[in-house]
């Protein structure tokens, strides 16, 4: 793959109402996913909106600018739970609760408002296996997986990233559950140069187990042009 | 390797006898929604009754993965034993509190099976099987469940199919399936192999099908 089009035209192909779990091993794998999905939403014209669990959006954000890449997040909305520091427009603010229920109910809440009216749009969820850190037993953690399966359907197209290393160390490890719930799953696995796409499922059934790979260089250097102000 | 035809799936969905369970061990994406499909599919071009137990919302998941598959199936005419969860899809009849009492939840479960299956043959569906006994909390509770499942065991009005997601159970507590292979006729595995998925049989009263590959092919299976 050496365009940054060839990527959009895959995310293309995620139906509405789609739950894409993207899982990545440590790297800078969520900050050139985030960005690559950003830079989507603005070329096709479909609001942006990062749910940001932890400030996992400012580290998104610092690390960026590691690599050269200015990136405001100014015309994504951002429901931010918990963390302090404010990246992109924030839209509604979410306190935390150590309750996952408790938290997940305001989360609703807060969506409620924001979310339908959006209609076709791309979501990001940064940082979601942290709130499953807080989860104490069988029924919070079920509890929350019927949660998140309810937001399979609809307009919006999620994708939501997981660290596996976090989520495996956990007493309540969501993955399984979350694999089973997601429409489309991907690995993607940092190499020196690239990141490779691993689909472990998808609707497009053939499309199981087959790879893709990206040059982190395509990527850089779009958002480097200013490819992301499209 | 050939696909099956419909044909073929459907004589084994008849060969096996009422009165059994046929225990499905699904570790492939989409690999429950379809067999669900296809089984509903079956019981009714062959006008019997279906009845899913479902559990957590396990129903709901089947009905909105078919949509992304370009399958529209909203269960409206099967009866549903709802085991907690908030998502309600087909004809609930009756539902159980996810957290109830192993006791309290079996004798209600018990009432309405009977229920059901005084009125003649069915076929039953259990989705989401392994979700509930992640709610069990010792081995008692374990074996009051393993128990009940054998009490249901041999009734001549019910075909059972247990579909349970494999890849959830190293999470669980109390492992139900070598009870589960133990107390099933026919225990079958569906996995992915090539794009393409495929239900090979570990145990079965007709050996010569143990361990071969049952290609099924999405695109063939939905113009069945």
């Amino acid at each position: 793959m050496d365009s940054m089009e060839e990527l959009f035209r895959i995310i293309d192909g995620v139906k509405p109402g789609e739950t894409v779990l993207v899982e990545y091993y440590p790297s800078y794998i969520p900050e050139f996913v985030t960005l690559s999905l950003v830079m989507y939403g603005r070329k096709r014209g479909l609001p942006v909106i990062i749910d940001d669990n932890f400030d996992a959006l400012h580290v998104i954000h610092k690390h960026l600018k590691l690599w050269g890449i200015e990136e405001d997040f100014r015309d994504v909305f951002v429901i931010k739970s918990d963390g302090s520091v404010d990246i992109g427009n924030v839209i509604a603010k979410i306190r935390f609760s150590a309750e996952p229920v408790v938290y997940v109910r305001r989360y609703e809440e807060a969506g409620k408002n924001v979310l339908p009216q959006l209609g076709e749009s791309i979501n990001i969820v940064l940082g979601l296996e942290k709130i499953f850190a807080f989860v104490s037993s069988v029924r919070e953690f079920y509890l929350l997986i019927t949660r998140i399966q309810r937001f399979l359907g609809g307009q919006r197209k999620a994708f939501y990233l997981v660290n596996k290393e976090t989520a495996k160390s956990m007493e309540f490890n969501p993955l399984p559950e979350m694999e089973r719930i997601a429409s489309t799953v991907v690995e993607i696995i940092p190499t020196p140069i690239s990141g490779r796409i691993v689909f472990k499922k998808t609707p497009i059934v053939s499309l199981t187990g087959t790879e893709l790979e990206i040059p982190t260089e395509v990527m850089s250097s779009a958002a480097s042009h200013k490819g992301n102000r499209v | 390797m050939r696909p099956a035809t419909k044909e073929t799936a459907y004589r084994f969905l008849e060969l096996a006898p009422f009165g059994d369970i046929v225990l499905m061990e699904d570790e492939s994406p989409y690999g429950t929604a379809i067999a669900t499909y296809v089984i509903v599919k079956y019981a009714r071009e062959t006008g019997i009754p279906v009845y899913i137990d479902d559990v957590l919302d396990s129903l709901s998941l089947v009905s909105k993965h078919l949509k992304f598959l370009g399958i529209e199936e909203d269960f409206s005419d099967v009866s549903v034993i709802k085991t907690g969860g908030i998502e309600n899809v087909g004809n609930i009849i009756e539902r159980l509190p996810v957290e109830s009492e192993p006791i309290m939840y079996i004798t209600r479960h018990r009432e309405i099976t009977r229920e059901i299956l005084s009125r003649g043959r069915h076929i039953n569906i259990v989705l989401g099987m392994e979700r509930r006994f992640a709610f069990l909390g010792n081995r008692r509770e374990f074996y009051l469940f393993v128990t009940y499942l054998k009490e249901l065991l041999g009734n001549r009005n019910r075909k059972a199919f247990y579909i349970l997601n494999r890849n959830i159970i190293p999470g669980i507590k109390f492992n139900p399936l070598p009870e589960l292979e133990e107390i099933a006729s026919t225990v079958v595995e569906i996995r992915i192999k090539d794009g393409v998925h495929v239900v090979v049989p570990r145990k079965a009263l007709f050996v010569e099908i143990i361990g071969k590959e049952f290609a099924g092919k999405l695109e063939e299976i939905m113009r069945w």
